[in-house]
């Protein structure tokens, strides 16, 4: 089964380094927020579905006002991956959290990546991941992009939310 | 007092932003809504004011900075 990714969250958090350890690709990572301005695709294989994973720019809102958040915004909208990742700044939940809510409207399946869960607790930042999950209604992955922690997880839920996707629509149709 | 006549270095917070209906929510998506606390990281000369807002840096510029009303602390 093909299945699309998209890998969307604020800038600066991550994105590109997930994208590089999903796709064994080496877009150039910075630390600066504003990195990524196009979109940039690679793919991966897992349990026997190829996954094609789209990087997109960083942005604070859907509702675009730079050239950049407006090429995340139409991608998607315009294309509808199956499945969207928002990944967030675990350190800084607050501000990640609008971009969360405004995808989860948007009514995308959505996975929310909880990333620099290592700086989060070494800020004394503690998450009930299983209450954010049914209080948002997504699953919920912690990782740390940089040592590469969590990415399996990621793969599997990438994969099972994809499947089930397709199980839900068969079922309808 | 607006945002652009806050001094480097001091933290500030948000009164409101005076201005449209656009600039009002563009601001609050970037972080700069009422009661956020700000670091002025740099400002003086010419140029954008760097502030620090919910842990990300943001240069901001003059024009927008006069419309963002903000107190000491």
């Amino acid at each position: 089964m093909r299945i699309s990714v998209a890998l969307a969250g604020n800038p600066n958090v991550g994105k590109s380094v997930i994208f590089n350890n999903l796709t064994g690709g080496h877009q150039h990572v910075g630390n600066w927020p504003g990195k990524t301005v196009e979109k940039k695709e690679g793919y991966f294989e897992h349990k026997g579905h190829r996954v094609y994973v789209v990087d997109l720019p960083g942005t604070y809102s859907l509702t675009a006002y730079s050239p950049e958040e407006l090429i995340a915004r139409s991608y998607l909208i315009e294309e509808r991956p199956d499945v969207v990742v928002d990944i967030v700044d675990a350190s800084n939940l607050e501000r990640n959290l609008y971009l969360t809510l405004q995808l989860i409207e948007l009514g995308v399946d959505l996975i929310l990546d909880l990333n620099k869960i290592d700086l989060a607790e070494s800020a004394g930042i503690a998450i009930d991941c299983e209450r954010l999950s049914s209080i948002l209604g997504v699953p919920v992955v912690e990782t740390v992009a940089p040592k590469r922690v969590g990415m399996e997880e990621l793969k599997d839920l990438i994969v099972e939310l994809a499947v089930s996707k397709v199980a839900r629509v068969e079922v309808k149709g | 007092m607006p945002l652009a006549f806050a001094l480097e270095g001091s933290m500030v917070r948000v009164v409101g932003v005076r201005g449209g209906f656009g600039v009002g929510r563009r601001m609050a998506e970037l972080g700069f809504t009422p009661n956020a606390i700000l670091k002025i990281v740099k400002s003086g000369g010419l140029g954008p004011i760097l502030v620090e807002v919910k842990g990300s840096r943001l240069a901001v510029g003059r024009g927008v900075a006069m419309k963002v009303m903000v107190e000491p602390l």
